[in-house]
């Protein structure tokens, strides 16, 4: 660029203020907290006639389980959804970012958005941030070239597949998906597929846990199912709860009523006699 | 508790806010406190690099060259220094940014900084006709 | 030892029929050390609306400065007060945007929507979002925090239940932490008021 006097407002973007006090922190020995992670079960295949991804439904902080049913199947665009792995923060930041860009785009072309053009957003950010922003993504989409399924790594590189996973998980839905996967699965043999290896993954991922949310895209329409499959029910209720007969004991009460909130109806005639 | 695991109180010690930090130095300007910090401020730049690189090799010289000059004259419309910011709308849309979203649109927006300085017209209006130096816009204080 | 474990805190919300309840123990800390046992952890953005920010407290008290002049912008421009679920994506936002660089802070929002009916919301550090139907803790506490609310809480509760289920989980809670505690301070939050309470709990 040549230096002319192009000087625009300053824009936005992440802040770096606190990076060197956290730093001396660290470096005095104070251990940082770690941020959530999805530590997943994400999967993705290709059946006849679209895509069906599915996820569970565990995210955990350490060995915390900190949400026993969030969501990891994101909104791209009606015919795009994407499943997210790594730090929660930035599994969520990355899909809604690139979900208004999408729409945005739509504005601007008035087609339906196509699933590589979500792909190469998303790995044009995670390559740009060099594998900081944790995001490992599992994108499926139809549009108007077909089916198609991809894999994100948080250094950006990509993959098609047929099927895949990510996650903590991997491994053990992708045992499923190998022994027995095969081209133009039903619909509802595909389903019973990616719950198979969901399911194989709450039960041999620690990180991986309660229950089974699906997404099946087809040319034009869409089914998300959010909790398909419950397989983890609560079973510790107790019936009647609990009752404190002895009651906290009070220091203080302080009371302040709310103002009544006054509804104004506007172009109303009133005062007619 | 351990004893090392603690942070050693350092009140009423010589202190400076540069020493807590680190000696104000060359390499912690250049490096900056994050290794992405250096790379998010060339992103742009390095983009547009590359992206008139492909312009050159695919039509020759002379066609980034008139873009160049384009986005020069579509620079120059601007508002006032003050209050409202230049929208920027035509040099927005020849560069394509216009139908750009990221990040740097919601995060951390310099018109929402709490440190936000109303720009100075007087001085504004001279950087502009570059009577005077520095950022014709400067944000923060 | 860890950052977050500094001050200590104890931080929870709870959702009740049309109301919600959101408490905090009132203890500062310098480590093992007790500074402050009138402590503020959660404060008001507008009538309907709570954040309790757990956490190291100096990154938490500009946190709270950070989100109120936000909200009086938003006022401003608006002329009117922010939804709950726009509060916490603004939180969420704040968060993130020093994501290489965090607020050792971990905030818990509570609010009732225009329609009377409770969210609470927490989230991480870099502003991770988890919405909960139930509820949501946060704090050194956290843990303990879990395993009681799981225990006590039902669903559609009145406030005067919810107030007795709130106080019984935060207290027997921040008896097994060491870094919390002495007392806690609970809001009730209906359709037509706030009732504050301050509790008494242990003093070691």
């Amino acid at each position: 660029m040549s230096n002319s006097a192009i000087d625009v407002p300053s824009r936005g973007g992440f802040s770096f203020d606190l990076c060197r006090r956290n730093d001396m922190l660290a470096k005095k020995g104070v251990n940082l907290p770690s941020f959530r992670k999805t530590g997943t079960t994400i999967v993705g295949l290709i059946f006849q006639d679209g895509v069906i991804l599915g996820a569970d439904t565990r995210a955990t902080e350490g060995p915390i389980v900190c949400d026993k049913n969030c969501e990891k199947i994101h909104y791209m665009a009606p015919n795009i959804y994407c499943c997210g792995a790594g730090t929660a923060a930035d599994t969520e930041a990355v899909t809604d970012m690139v979900s208004s860009q999408l729409q945005l785009h739509r504005y601007h072309t008035g087609r339906e958005s196509r699933v590589v053009t979500a792909l190469t957003l998303l790995k044009k950010h995670l390559f740009n941030y060099q594998g900081y922003v944790q995001a490992a993504l599992v994108l499926g989409g139809v549009d108007c070239t077909g089916p198609h399924l991809h894999t994100i790594y948080p250094h950006g590189s990509t993959d098609t597949l047929p099927f895949a996973t990510m996650g903590s998980g991997s491994l053990a839905a992708m045992a499923m998906f190998e022994s027995k996967y095969k081209e133009g699965l039903t619909k509802d043999e595909g389903i019973q597929l990616v719950v198979d290896a969901i399911c194989s993954g709450i039960f041999n991922d620690l990180g991986s846990g309660s229950n089974v949310d699906v997404c099946v895209i087809t040319k034009g329409h869409k089914e998300y199912l959010r909790n398909h499959l419950l397989p983890n029910p609560r079973t510790f209720v107790n019936a009647k709860g609990y009752s404190f007969p002895k009651k906290t004991e009070v220091l203080l009460t302080k009371i302040t009523p709310l103002r009544e909130r006054v509804e104004v109806v506007e172009g109303g005639d009133a005062m007619e006699e | 508790m351990a004893a090392q695991n603690k942070i050693s109180h350092q009140v009423g010690e010589f202190q400076n806010d540069v020493f807590r930090f680190d000696i104000h130095g060359v390499k912690s300007d250049i490096v900056g406190s994050h290794p992405l910090e250096t790379l998010c401020q060339s992103a742009k730049q390095r983009e547009e690099e590359m992206k008139r690189r492909i312009l050159v090799n695919t039509y020759g010289t002379a066609f980034p060259m008139k873009m160049d000059f384009d986005r020069q004259i579509l620079s120059r419309f601007q508002r006032p220094t003050g209050a409202i910011p230049s929208s920027m709308l035509g040099l927005e849309a020849v560069t394509g940014s216009l139908e750009d979203f990221g990040f740097e649109h919601y995060l951390n927006d310099p018109r929402e900084s709490e440190s936000f300085r109303p720009a100075d017209l007087h001085h504004g209006m001279e950087v502009r006709i570059g009577l005077s130096k520095g950022p014709a816009h400067p944000s923060f204080i | 030892m860890s950052i977050t474990e500094y001050n200590g805190s104890a931080l929870v919300a709870m959702v009740g029929k049309n109301c919600f309840a959101i408490a905090s123990d009132r203890r500062l800390g310098v480590q093992l050390q007790t500074i402050a046992t009138d402590f503020q952890r959660i404060s008001k953005i507008h009538d309907r609306l709570f954040i309790g920010l757990s956490g190291l407290a100096t990154d938490s008290q500009t946190l709270y400065q950070r989100l109120v002049f936000r909200h009086k912008l938003y006022q401003l421009r608006e002329e009117r007060d922010m939804k709950p679920e726009t509060f916490a994506s603004l939180v969420s936002a704040l968060l993130y945007e020093k994501r290489f660089g965090p607020y050792f802070c971990q905030p818990v929002i509570a609010g009732l929507s225009d329609e009377d009916k409770p969210f609470i919301c927490t989230m991480d550090s870099i502003g991770a979002k988890e919405l909960a139907k139930d509820f949501v803790v946060a704090g050194t506490a956290g843990e303990s925090l879990y395993g009681a609310c799981e225990a006590m809480f039902k669903p559609d509760m009145e406030p005067d239940e919810l107030f007795e289920t709130v106080s019984q989980a935060l207290l027997s809670s921040v008896d097994r932490d060491c870094l919390s505690g002495w007392g806690g301070h609970v809001y009730i939050v209906t359709p037509t008021e706030i009732k504050e309470r301050i509790l008494k709990g242990r003093m070691d």
